[in-house]
């Protein structure tokens, strides 16, 4: 029976992210067009939302060519290594709360407390390490990027192969930094008891620097604009994925969104309260006075739910808004940025947060959370000023450089 | 459930093994190092095994997530070494080495294995913690409190060997660099800035 | 109960802080020199961080030895003024007291350990001032540092992962100090990549040796309490007190591939054939810090692991009959040793290759002091403790001379082959001297400290039953003589290929002056030190 649950969810999951991956591109192409004052995709249905089921189509019939050159094993098995942990990470995600036990309150309940009769069938795995899995899966995205690059034997896919690794590895330091500091506040590493945390005040109030750090280091996980130099176009011919077409590429494509999708989510569960949404516990007591528990159950689960999937199209809508708006940065910037700016970020908020919550762990959390926001956002704001600053002397030192003799001879 | 449990830890204990066999005698370089993260999966789904999520994820987390992919970058930096070239003597007398190997194998392993009294699964050992409980199992608190009390020194020490090995892959790094051109300094740098006022 | 940090066990640490200080101060203060490509600011660079070096571990050296109070001890009815109470607390940190968490003992081995190794990081500092390293002097020097602050706390651990961290910590800065800074690029690298694969195979080794034994020292507590402490050499011991628990295999299996690890690390017989290479290939003062004081960490962490851990292992010399324990094992490695090692450096006309190999028997006699272990007699085993640390000392303090000498010859001659050193002593007969000095206390000819070492290695193990032991060391001695003499042959005799004088550096005169000074001293005068080294007789909870 157990089993059974187990793989339905599994399968509704993964049908749920494909589907959700699927429009999730139609979403972007129409906003895209929004902002470039274009009209998109609107033919294929009532506004274009046949659209991903031409597509796929079309990807599905394309032919599927192995270049001669290419390493045949790898050059398979790297579409199916970006795929796998984009799925898997939805492992530990806690999407909702909907109790099967029927009984709704247990899930505003500390977790340990008299969480006995508790499953939660709007999470498939609630492991007391969920945050370190969320971790661990994210950082062995990056094989199928690179390997793909290696394995087709071209140059354009080599360099966005080799740009992919040094890319991913910086950034997933500055996002693992940052994840710690939501980690320290919460005291716990699973996902079930972090969305539990976050029940009066969301970890983005106190965790704002970390939560920007996080923001920007999973635009650089996800290699979107503005940190696309993987498979920027222009110079690369689309990197890593030159040699790909057909439902290869289709699959790269949709490990890209659906990553999307997932980094997202995990934004959500830890900084963005989960599926908590104000005057939830109440919805339940009102539904539950009026129509009994099981009713209540039902209602909090599918309200949870349309919680957390709202919260995730923001963050979503927030990616596309980046695409639309900003060029890519250049190669020396990204390492600059990773390196420089975010991982010191990162570290300055882990140190201030373990000074402020191990200096008065009985604190009032609202009164922790505007101190840590203060502090945060003091810190942000001396970033920026160093930065700037940092900008016009080099413009100065290079003026300076080039007028004595007028320029290079 | 034993029964389960142990054919469960046969099939990760042959797939560690053949994939280390496979790192050894792969031919290609970075078929030989997919291989070796196979093993570092199969160890993970070892310490599972073991019920040691923490391990388990942090072996992924470290060896996969991490080392590994730096060793793939580094081999596709130098691209050159992943082709042919790499077979030629080494697999020659490849049974010389077998044989030495399997001589030393028997003489060292053998008989400790064999006089070994190993605890057969019928006297099952005495489990510590209070009346026979088992101990609870090391959590990351555990093991965060561990890292500042009985182990503080080590802990520290592994920090200033993290210090050495980012000094010494400097030194291997910056060492042509600094031969083919100048590279300014912090204080030099600094100097240059200041010059324009 | 476990134990913890006490603030008051920084002072008993202080050593190993102040290594570490150093080191930072030595990679900042680089990045603010001037970095020029001409010859004369890279030498204003090195000038810099070189004397840095030197002078902060001539600091070290006398804190540890005032902290060690073998020199002066602060009477208890001393006033109180401000420097009187520093002093006081130094000493307070001094060798006493229980290991620190379990894993630091700060006993009489770890003090003369210290003394040892910090004393020859310094000569080795003195050496590399007029021996330059190729390139990053910043690096140079704060990875010797570090390497320093490693073999401090091998010589000092008590517990295995201390333990083996502080092996990575001395050999991964050897690692990149072998093959990174020498001009001659492609041998240097060559010297560090053999060095390191060896040496990560060894530290593979240890580690394998090192889980087993804890998998069984754990496995032995019946219904024992929680694990946390059976890393330490106490309680494996304790653990492994019982018939049936000595008796086992798997903690001999385990023992084993701890002796086969570190034995790579000091380079006894099956395990040596990286170090001639690495000698060759690396700068010859670094050469002279490998051959000296990661040798001589090596051995104090192989006699503590040996002593505390498996004091129950010990078993007899004997050959034939009662065959068994460390003992039996070391006797083999140690005849092994000393035979092939003095065999192979016969035919050797390189100069560092020839002392690679010696070193190489050296490590055989050092093996040797621990036969006295095969003795049930504490006064045999505390006479067996005491030839092996004088033994280091001496080895310590030739080996850097004699490479020192080797230095400057090679750095003003040209080269370090037999044919290079022909006729020195007309050229220079200063620098043909002190050669003469060091190479004869290798060879064991009296005056010298080397004669002494050797004779007391050979009555502790003699009185322990080993004599066949100590008859391969007799006769493989006077073999090693022939190739000592060949190096005076060539000096002394031979004639001159120029007769144009040969320059001294000043820093190394100094280096090598002071080195003979204390081959002489200790030959001559050895209750200077073994008065002190007799104090080592209770390692921590022996």
């Amino acid at each position: 029976m157990h089993i059974v649950i187990i793989f339905l969810q599994v399968l509704i999951t993964i049908l749920a992210v494909s589907t959700g991956f699927a429009y999730l591109t139609l979403f972007e192409r129409r906003m895209l067009a929004r902002f470039q004052n274009r009209v998109g995709p609107n033919r294929a249905g009532p506004w274009g939302i046949f659209q991903p089921l031409a597509d796929a189509v079309k990807l599905f019939f394309k032919e599927d060519i192995i270049p001669s050159a290419a390493d045949k094993g790898v050059y398979l098995l790297a579409p199916a290594l970006a795929v796998i942990p984009a799925l898997i990470i939805w492992a530990v995600i806690p999407m909702g709360c909907w109790n099967i036990a029927g009984d709704y309150q247990a899930c505003f309940a500390a977790p340990g407390a008299d969480g006995a009769g508790f499953y939660n069938i709007l999470q498939i795995a609630d492991v007391n390490i969920g945050v370190l899995y969320l971790m661990a899966v994210t950082s062995i995205g990056v094989y199928g990027i690179t390997l793909a690059g290696w394995a087709s034997n071209s140059k354009y896919s080599m360099l966005g192969g080799i740009r992919s690794a040094a890319q991913l590895i910086s950034y997933e330091l500055a996002l693992g930094t940052a994840i710690l500091g939501a980690v320290m506040m919460a005291d716990t590493l699973s996902t079930r008891e972090m969305v539990f945390r976050q029940a009066g005040l969301w970890f983005a109030v106190p965790q704002f620097l970390a939560f920007v750090v996080f923001l920007i280091s999973a635009t650089a996980e996800l290699v979107r604009t503005p940190f696309d130099l993987v498979e920027a176009e222009q110079e690369l011919t689309c990197g890593y994925n030159t040699e790909y077409g057909s439902m290869k590429f289709a699959l790269f494509f949709m490990s890209e969104y659906v990553k999307m999708i997932a980094l997202s989510a995990i934004g959500v569960t830890l900084f963005l309260g989960g599926w908590h949404f104000p005057g939830l516990k109440l919805l339940g007591e009102v539904v539950s006075g009026a129509a009994g528990a099981g009713v209540a159950t039902v209602v909090v689960g599918i309200v949870s739910l349309l919680s957390f999937l709202l919260k995730v199209l923001v963050l979503l809508f927030l990616l596309v808004w980046l695409r639309a708006s900003w060029p890519r940065v250049r190669y020396d910037m990204l390492m600059s940025i990773g390196w420089k700016w975010l991982l010191p970020l990162a570290f300055i908020n882990v140190v201030v947060t373990a000074v402020v919550v191990g200096l008065a762990p009985e604190m009032n959390p609202l009164v922790q959370g505007i101190i840590l926001l203060i502090i945060g956002v003091a810190v942000l704001w001396g970033a920026t000023f160093l930065s700037e600053k940092q900008r016009s002397n080099l413009k100065v030192a290079a003026k300076a450089a080039v007028a004595p003799t007028g320029g290079r001879q | 459930m034993q029964l389960l449990v142990q054919v469960i830890f046969v099939l990760i204990a042959a797939e560690i093994v053949g994939a280390a066999v496979m790192v050894v005698t792969a031919k290609n370089i970075v078929h030989a190092a997919l291989w070796l993260i196979a093993s570092f999966c199969g160890v993970g789904a070892l310490y599972l095994l073991l019920e040691a999520e923490f391990l388990a994820v942090v072996q992924v987390l470290v060896y996969v997530g991490a080392i590994s992919i730096l060793m793939l970058f580094a081999i596709m930096l130098t691209r050159h070494v992943t082709g042919k070239g790499a077979e030629t003597s080494l697999y020659q007398r490849w049974w010389v080495g077998l044989i030495v190997a399997a001589v030393l194998f028997a003489a060292v392993i053998a008989p400790t294995v064999l006089a070994h009294p190993w605890e057969t699964a019928t006297a099952a050992p005495a489990l510590p913690g209070e009346t026979g409980q088992p101990a609870a199992m090391a959590g990351i608190v555990d093991l965060g409190r561990a890292f500042v009390e009985e182990y503080l020194l080590p802990f520290e020490i592994a920090a200033v060997l993290l210090l050495v090995g980012l000094v010494g892959a400097i030194v291997i790094a910056f060492e042509e660099r600094a031969a083919r051109r100048h590279i300014p300094t912090l204080a030099e740098e600094v100097a240059h800035r200041r010059q324009p006022e | 109960m476990p134990v913890f940090f006490q603030i008051s066990d920084v002072p008993r640490l202080l050593p190993e802080l102040l290594l570490l200080v150093l080191a930072l101060l030595v990679l900042g203060s680089d990045m603010f020199e001037r970095w020029g490509e001409d010859e004369e600011s890279r030498f204003e660079r090195v000038r810099a961080a070189g004397s840095l070096t030197a002078i902060g571990l001539g600091l070290i050296f006398l804190i540890t030895l005032l902290q060690s109070g073998y020199v002066y001890r602060l009477p208890a009815d001393a006033p109180q003024n401000f420097f009187l109470t520093i002093v006081r607390n130094l000493q307070n940190g001094g060798p006493v007291g229980d290991p620190v968490v379990g894993s630091f003992a700060t006993d009489h081995l770890t003090m003369i350990g210290r003394l040892v190794l910090i004393g020859a990081a310094f000569l080795v500092s003195l050496l590399t001032l007029d021996y330059r390293p190729a390139n990053n002097p910043g690096e140079f020097y704060a990875l010797i540092l570090l390497s320093t602050m490693g073999m401090c706390l091998m010589a000092a651990a008590t517990e295995l992962i201390t333990a083996y961290l502080s092996v990575e910590l001395t050999s991964i800065p050897l690692y990149i100090l072998a093959g990174y800074f020498q001009t001659n690029t492609r041998q240097s690298s060559e010297a560090g990549m053999k060095y390191f694969l060896f040496g990560a195979l060894s530290s593979g080794l240890i580690l394998y040796g090192m889980s087993l034994v804890f998998g069984f020292a754990v496995a032995s507590i019946p219904g024992g309490a929680q694990a946390n402490d059976m890393t330490q050499f106490l309680r494996i011991a304790q653990a492994t007190a019982t018939e049936g628990a000595a008796a086992s295999k798997l903690l001999t299996l385990g023992m084993l591939f701890i002796i086969a690890g570190v034995g790579y690390k000091v380079a006894v017989i099956p395990f040596h054939s990286w170090s001639p290479d690495v000698y060759e290939g690396s700068l010859t003062p670094i050469t002279a810090f490998l051959s000296t004081a990661s040798k001589a960490a090596g051995f104090l962490l192989l006699y503590r692991i040996l002593v505390t851990a498996f004091p129950n292992l010990t078993g007899t010399a004997e050959i034939v009959s009662g065959f068994g324990g460390w003992t039996s094992l070391l006797a083999v490695l140690a005849v092994a040793t000393v035979v092939l090692g003095n065999l192979a450096a016969l035919p050797q006309r390189n100069l560092k290759r020839l002392l690679a190999w010696s070193s190489i028997a050296h490590a055989g006699f050092v093996i040797m002091a621990l036969m006295a272990w095969a003795s049930p007699y504490a006064s045999t085993r505390s006479m067996g403790t005491s030839a092996l640390i004088y033994y280091l000392v001496v080895y310590t303090v030739t080996n850097i001379g004699a490479f020192g000498a080797l230095a400057v010859a090679s750095m003003t001659v040209g080269g370090d082959t037999m044919e290079h050193l022909r006729g020195l002593a007309r050229r220079n007969l200063g620098l043909a001297t002190l050669l003469a000095i060091f190479v004869l206390s290798l060879a064991g000819i009296p005056p010298m400290g080397g004669f002494l070492a050797k004779f007391y290695i050979f009555m502790a193990a003699w009185q322990s039953g080993a004599w066949w032991v100590v008859m391969t060391g007799v006769v493989t001695t006077m073999i090693g003589l022939y190739y000592y003499l060949l190096i005076l042959k060539a000096t002394f005799i031979e004639e001159p290929a120029s007769t144009e004088p040969v320059p001294m550096p000043t820093w190394m005169n100094a280096t090598l002056i002071t080195s003979a000074v204390l081959v002489l001293l200790l030959g001559v005068f050895p209750n200077l030190v073994l008065t002190t080294i007799d104090q080592v007789k209770v390692v921590a909870g022996m």
